[in-house]
């Protein structure tokens, strides 16, 4: 199971629309509830109070999953891979 | 000049192959199970055994059939297509000119990647403009060649076979005329397809994926391409409804190319506020996307089911790698031959 603070989840739920009972499965495609490319860029603004995520990191891969999101979003925290 | 509002849709047709269910392919392992459970995409069109040209002249005798159009008065034929045609250092157009409108019939490959079918119509729209008379558009597509998997080789969309045509008139008549038509491109998009590098080796395998990410990082940021897509796509948008005096409520269907669900819905979301119901997504989700096909197909559907009477109004909505997108505004004005 993947960990990540709650701001990280805080922010997925809210733009997903995910209701309090409905889970955030980190493996599930984030298309799959709806996020589609312009919904990505709101979500990388509403990252931008914790992280700030370079181009060079914001590809559509990096958005197929919570798990791949909060890998890049570690990557950029981290300044390098993570 | 030609004016659009004098060209006339004398014809259509299409062609379209036996059914293959995405799930069976999810099922048995060609198709990504993460990818199958998001795309929306029920089948796929897939040819066993026609080549795209022989598809193409399928349809084209539908379309040159039901036009009435004497071949003599055919000025050209403009075949576009995404994938190979084929056979190497060939043209497909002179085949489907000979074996529909004749042998003196110059025959034009027409290639803007998924837009080819609608920049056939535009450039239909020029060739018409000094002499009159017809044109016939076609498009055509199989995606079977060795190194690319119709499946997984785009998460934006899954390949389909199959062919559409049109027959194009400077003459009344038909049953649809061409109301407003606008092409718009921006040319910082070119390399999506391509990644950043040429690396043209037949039978390499195509990963569309991975080259579009290679271009966002060496070209365009993808905060700079969305943006760069949506702008293009908005212009044009209001460029054809304000041409054709029309606004989106007034639009009986929208026609656009074939997406999976997730970019119809975003696109319908944040470009085009269309209901799905009133797009051709029900079919599309049982063709896949048929290369530079899909208009063609869609609005042969939408004629030939009675899915639109006199007076609707069809968008015609393209767009193709590059980026260059054609919309075309249709009207019907009356019903197909029988």
């Amino acid at each position: 199971m993947t960990e990540w603070p709650d701001w990280f989840a805080g922010v997925l739920r809210a733009r997903l629309g995910l209701a309090a009972d409905q889970p955030l499965e980190p493996d599930r495609p984030l298309a799959l509830y709806g996020l589609d490319s312009f919904g990505w860029l709101a979500v990388v603004a509403d990252l931008a109070e914790w992280v700030t995520i370079p181009d060079e990191l914001l590809l559509p891969s990096s958005f197929r999953t919570a798990s791949t999101l909060w890998s890049v979003v570690e990557e950029a925290r981290s300044g390098g891979p993570a | 000049m030609v004016q659009v509002s004098n060209l006339h849709i004398a014809g259509l047709g299409s062609y379209l192959p036996d059914r293959m269910a995405a799930a069976a392919a999810a099922a048995d392992g060609r198709y990504l199970a993460d990818r199958a459970a998001c795309s929306g995409i029920e089948t796929v069109t897939v040819s066993a055994e026609l080549a795209a040209p022989e598809m193409a002249v399928r349809a084209a005798r539908q379309a040159v059939a039901m036009s009435g159009v004497d071949p003599a008065d055919v000025r050209a034929v403009l075949h576009s297509y995404v994938n190979f045609s084929g056979a190497r250092f060939w043209d497909a157009a002179p085949y489907i000119a000979l074996h529909t409108v004749g042998q003196s019939v110059p025959g034009y490959d027409v290639l803007q990647s998924c837009n080819g079918g609608l920049a056939g119509i535009e450039l239909g729209r020029a060739l018409l403009a000094a002499d009159g008379g017809s044109v016939l558009v076609t498009a055509a597509d199989r995606f079977d060649t060795a190194g690319l998997d119709r499946w997984n080789a785009d998460s934006n969309a899954v390949f389909g076979d199959g062919a559409g045509a049109v027959m194009l008139s400077s003459s009344p008549g038909g049953f649809a005329r061409v109301v407003a038509m606008v092409t718009a491109a921006d040319n910082r998009m070119e390399a999506e397809a391509r990644g950043d590098g040429f690396d043209g080796r037949i039978g390499q395998p195509l990963d569309f994926v991975a080259l579009r990410e290679r271009y966002l990082r060496s070209s365009l940021p993808l905060r700079e391409h969305l943006m760069a897509m949506e702008q293009v796509l908005s212009h044009a948008l209001k460029q054809v409804l304000d041409d054709g005096g029309c606004t989106l409520d007034e639009l009986a269907y929208l026609v656009p190319v074939v997406p999976t669900y997730p970019m119809l819905r975003s696109m319908l979301t944040h470009l085009i506020q269309v209901p799905e119901q009133r797009t051709t997504w029900s079919l599309g989700r049982t063709t896949g996307h048929v290369g530079s096909a899909d208009h063609l197909i869609g609005l042969h559907s939408l004629l030939s089911t009675g899915a639109v009477a006199a007076g609707d109004r069809i968008l015609l909505f393209g767009g193709g790698t590059g980026f260059t997108c054609t919309l075309v505004l249709v009207e019907v004005t009356g019903e197909l031959p029988r």
